[in-house]
């Protein structure tokens, strides 16, 4: 290989050097002179950038690839998509933090390598239920360690539950344990329903005493007022402003108008005047002591009644608790770390740096060169720690799918996070050995503003979701995914009825019931998406068929989104992943108060089914009670389901311990690499 | 002199200053903010998150409050992408990166191009100068995005002299083909500028003149010609350098390489207000000071020039 560039430049040498050829050019400024010095020097300005080419080549020639030495080394290179905000776990939403954050902890249930639906012990060795499975018991292992040494105990879950609803830390996923007793009270920071609603000594119980105006009334236009000194405002004016805040959150000075001046805040007529004094006094004491923070008072149903023992009690039964304390947001974080660097609710501290943080999972931060890899090494204070295969993992950021095929291909990765849909024909056809198509927990499906004109009628939206031939998209566009029967991808016991289907006929006669015949009398729509790609213009294609026009909107990622939260688009590309292994985490999308519902629709009976749901202790009828109320869901169609996830990506053979997982959550403890077993 | 090279200063700063509160109130005018996610943020959670970023004040004040923290030094922290870590801190890691990977590149650039270029010269309207020019006419017509995957792929995968992505800051090797797809297009431009620099002196009365004198041809070019031919070429690699480190967004992104242009680019995707400001001041002085330093060389170069001005 070397020798390439030589003779090359030698080659270029004697090919200019034709006497006869520069001897007819009078043009020549340099006709008539001593070419060959003139060669010479030219040879000598071009020898040195060769000579500095050729020198940088020598090391280059033969180098052992990445893996080749990783696997020596017994550590394992992984493709993760994006550098990590942060790795505070009670921050970050994100899967790339999701995927180190797993190897660096564990919480109280752990993965199983191969199976989903099954539960391997974690920190808790075993785990119990009361009958209606509100309340659990986990049994934490006695030796548990912190990878520094310390001790793990309930105390430090605790900790954990703590800091992650305590409002002042702001955790985007802090709902994912509203389902503890009194979590969302806590985490919302409804300090009428802690001081006075859990207090069984109220003269007024919650039930009534909720209907005064504590969360605030944001139809109320205050913009005027909100820069300006509530002292200096008139009668009207604070009334105005102190019914816009609600009465959770208004200050010493205010609660102390109030209670000088009662008319200043409306009340329900049924609750007694009595009650009304109580109330603010009591939210006036506390915010004259400062606001201090309610945990206490709140009494989550977290207890710890010895070392080893956490008793979990929840508002409302959850079969698959398990199963969701799987999830990052359940972890325990280190009490003993996070308090020597700042307060408990800092979110700025150096606590989850290299050489500060401290987990509890089969590896331990080693380095984190940003943007360029984390590497994690093995903790030796894990429990399991002699069963664990790797010395270590290090995960590279690469944004950019091509260059990270690119990457493995050139042997610098054992497994990649994403391959490009359209580099997925030629993979098949040169590399199958390295090619994995797996389900993945996640819907690709198209949202409909169904506040728009047209869109309003379910008779439209239903003929749109006949219209669509998902078994073609699948075959040319969503490669390798599951054409969808139903908005929840097949997650376990869970049968929702498949009711999807292609028949375009049925299409255009319910189209033409609903008056638009052909798509006559439907308005112009625009098609929101962030990126163009093919499934744009089957979509677009799909409507055509029906008569009707969609003239395509991008935006950027940003805008993308906001336009969808703030419902000013018509029709938009969208995409869904569950964050665990339970129907509602795709159904709960739908109600009324969520924020990723974004299609202007809801419907009390489908609420209706889903709390029924949440009351139903018996798993199978619960699951039952929910393919009704995907039912009720899909009768209505606000969203038009298209395929069903796969994950596409390119993994090494000589990774041991590696199967397909629908929710990619593979242990790392269970992976080891034998490069031995592959030719 | 003084007072000039004062005045362009001060000029300098407005530029900043300017530049600073455009992209402010720019990046507040965004239909997006840091505080959003692709999944719903809760409301409480939103409120919670304006309010430690100091959102919740009046836009002027946040301005008001911001210019006196950047002047006093402090960028402030990041809101979104690498959240409360300093803005200062990150530019420090991915700064030098930009900057070597800059440099590299024009030392490739120069060292393709002035060669190819003089080579053009000398052999004009002959086989090498045609073939030199349409190298380099196809090298600034190629755009990185084209050149860079490919030499990823032959010179990173088929032949694996070096690696395919990645940076290493120990490892001269990483740098080579990134610098090369960066490099590239300055040498197919710095080519074209020197051949017709050199075409230009090759042609003057001095030149007659050293070859009347008998001088060797060798000599004429290195000593005589090249000194005036180069001129050009010399103009060019200020802004090139610049635009290099500044424009390396999509070879960053082809090589993986932990720069500031990824990290911009997805400062300004997530309205991180903080690390958008950062790198836009940054890029900023850097042009600022180019143009100072050039400024001033030429001042100090030209008499003429400086007479004119104080006229």
């Amino acid at each position: 290989m070397l020798p390439f560039s030589v003779p090359t430049a030698a080659h270029q040498e004697k090919g200019t050097f034709h006497p006869e050829n520069t001897a007819k050019n009078t043009t020549n400024p340099l006709a008539g002179c001593n070419r060959a010095l003139v060669y010479r020097a030219l040879i000598f300005s071009r020898t040195i950038p060769v000579l500095a080419l050729v020198c940088l080549l020598l090391p280059g020639c033969r180098r052992e690839t990445l893996v080749g030495r990783a696997n020596r080394e017994g550590i394992l290179l992984v493709g993760n998509s994006a550098e990590p905000r942060a790795l505070d776990l009670q921050i970050v939403t994100g899967v790339p933090e999701n995927k180190i954050l797993s190897a660096l902890f564990e919480g109280l249930c752990g993965d199983h390598p191969s199976d989903d639906e099954k539960m391997v012990p974690g920190m808790a060795t075993h785990w119990e239920h009361n009958e209606d499975m509100t309340e659990w018991t986990f049994h934490l292992r006695p030796e548990a360690k912190w990878s520094d040494g310390a001790p793990l105990t309930a105390e430090d879950f605790i900790f954990s539950y703590h800091r992650m609803l305590h409002p002042e830390l702001a955790a985007a996923y802090a709902p994912m344990l509203h389902s503890i007793r009194n979590a969302e009270a806590y985490n919302r920071d409804e300090r009428g329903h802690i001081l006075c609603g859990l207090d069984e000594n109220f003269p007024t119980q919650w039930e009534t005493l909720r209907k005064a105006n504590f969360q605030g009334d944001p139809s109320i236009d205050a913009e005027d007022l909100a820069n300006r000194k509530f002292a200096s405002l008139d009668q009207g004016e604070r009334r105005r402003l102190l019914a816009v805040k609600g009465l959770d959150r208004l200050d010493a000075g205010q609660l102390r108008a109030i209670r000088d001046t009662p008319a200043l805040f409306d009340w329900p007529d049924e609750i007694p005047q009595a009650s009304r004094t109580l109330v603010i006094a009591r939210l006036l004491e506390h915010a004259e002591a400062g606001a201090p923070d309610l945990f206490e008072k709140a009494r989550l149903g977290l207890d710890a009644p010895d070392p080893h023992t956490l008793v979990v009690s929840l508002r409302e039964p959850v079969p698959y608790l398990p199963s969701k304390s799987r999830h990052s947001t359940w972890f325990p974080v280190p009490r003993h770390v996070i308090l020597k660097h700042g307060k408990m609710t800092d979110r700025f501290t150096k606590w989850a740096t290299v050489g500060n943080l401290v987990g509890n999972g089969p590896f331990q931060l080693h380095a984190w060169r940003y943007n360029h890899y984390i590497e994690v090494r093995r903790n030796p204070h894990y429990w399991n720690a002699p069963n664990v295969g790797l010395n270590g993992i290090r995960f590279y950021p690469i944004e950019n799918p091509y260059t990270e095929t690119r990457s493995f291909l050139a042997g610098q990765l054992h497994t990649t996070y994403s391959l490009p849909p359209d580099l997925l024909e030629k993979t098949r056809r040169e590399y199958p050995q390295y090619l994995r198509t797996e389900p993945y927990v996640g819907t690709v499906f198209v949202r409909l503003n169904t506040t728009r004109p047209g869109l309003d009628d379910p008779r439209v939206r239903r003929a749109l979701a006949l219209a669509i031939n998902r078994e073609e998209l699948c075959k040319y566009i969503y490669e390798g995914f599951t054409p969808a029967e139903t908005f929840t991808p097949q997650l376990g016991d869970y049968r929702p009825p498949a009711v999807l289907r292609y028949n375009l006929e049925e299409a255009k006669a319910l189209l033409a019931e609903a008056g638009y015949p052909n798509g006559e009398g439907l308005p112009s729509f625009a098609l929101l998406t962030s990126r163009l790609n093919a499934g744009v213009d089957a979509i677009q294609a799909t409507f055509r068929k029906l008569g009707i026009r969609l003239t395509v909107e991008q935006k950027d990622w940003g805008s993308y989104i906001a336009a969808q939260q703030q419902l000013e688009f018509d029709i938009a590309m969208a995409g869904w992943i569950g964050d665990y292994l339970d129907p509602t985490t795709f159904l709960d999308l739908w109600t009324r108060n969520n924020g990723n519902n974004n299609t202007g629709w809801d419907s009390p009976e489908f609420e209706a089914l889903l709390r029924k749901a949440a009351r139903q202790p018996n798993p199978q009828a619960r699951l039952d009670i929910l393919a009704q109320a995907e039912g009720k869901f899909m009768e209505a169609m606000p969203v038009l389901p298209v395929a069903w996830y796969s994950r596409l990506y390119l993994h090494r053979p000589e990774v041991h311990g590696w199967h397909p997982l629908v929710l990619d959550n593979h242990p790392w403890e269970n992976v080891s690499l034998k490069p031995d077993s592959v030719r | 002199m003084w007072k000039e090279a004062a005045k362009r200063l001060m000029q300098g700063l407005l530029v900043l200053f300017v530049l600073g509160t455009l992209t402010f109130f720019l990046v507040h005018a965004l239909p997006y903010g840091p505080f959003q996610d692709e999944k719903a943020v809760p409301e409480h959670v939103r409120e919670r998150l304006e309010k430690l970023h100091g959102y919740d004040k009046p836009l002027l004040t946040q301005y008001w409050l911001r210019l006196n923290n950047i002047v006093r030094g402090d960028l402030g922290s990041s809101i979104k992408v690498m959240e409360g870590r300093e803005v200062g801190d990150i530019l420090m890691q991915a700064f030098p990166v930009s900057l070597k990977l800059g440099l590299f590149a024009m030392l490739i650039a120069m060292a393709i191009g002035i060669p190819a270029g003089v080579l053009a010269a000398i052999r004009k309207n002959h086989l090498l100068d045609y073939l030199i020019m349409a190298v380099a006419l196809l090298g600034i017509c190629l755009p990185n995005f084209v050149i860079g995957p490919l030499l990823a792929e032959f010179f990173g995968r088929h032949l694996g002299w070096f690696p395919a992505s990645g940076w290493d800051s120990r490892d001269p090797s990483a740098m080579m083909l990134p610098a090369l797809t960066l490099g590239l297009v300055s040498a197919a431009y710095l080519s074209r500028l020197t051949r017709a620099g050199m075409l230009e002196v090759l042609h003057q009365d001095f030149i007659r003149t050293a070859r009347a004198k008998g001088q060797k041809e060798s000599v004429i070019i290195v000593r005589h010609a090249l000194r005036g031919g180069l001129i050009p070429s010399i103009a060019f690699l200020g802004p090139a350098f610049a635009g290099t480190i500044s424009g390396s967004v999509v070879v960053e992104s082809i090589f993986q390489i932990p720069g500031i242009g990824r990290l911009f680019i997805k400062a300004i995707e997530t309205g991180d207000e903080t690390l958008i400001m950062g790198p836009v001041l940054l890029y900023g002085s850097l042009i600022v000071i180019a143009n100072f330093l050039a400024d001033l060389l030429q001042l100090w170069f030209n008499p003429r020039l400086r007479s004119r001005n104080a006229s």
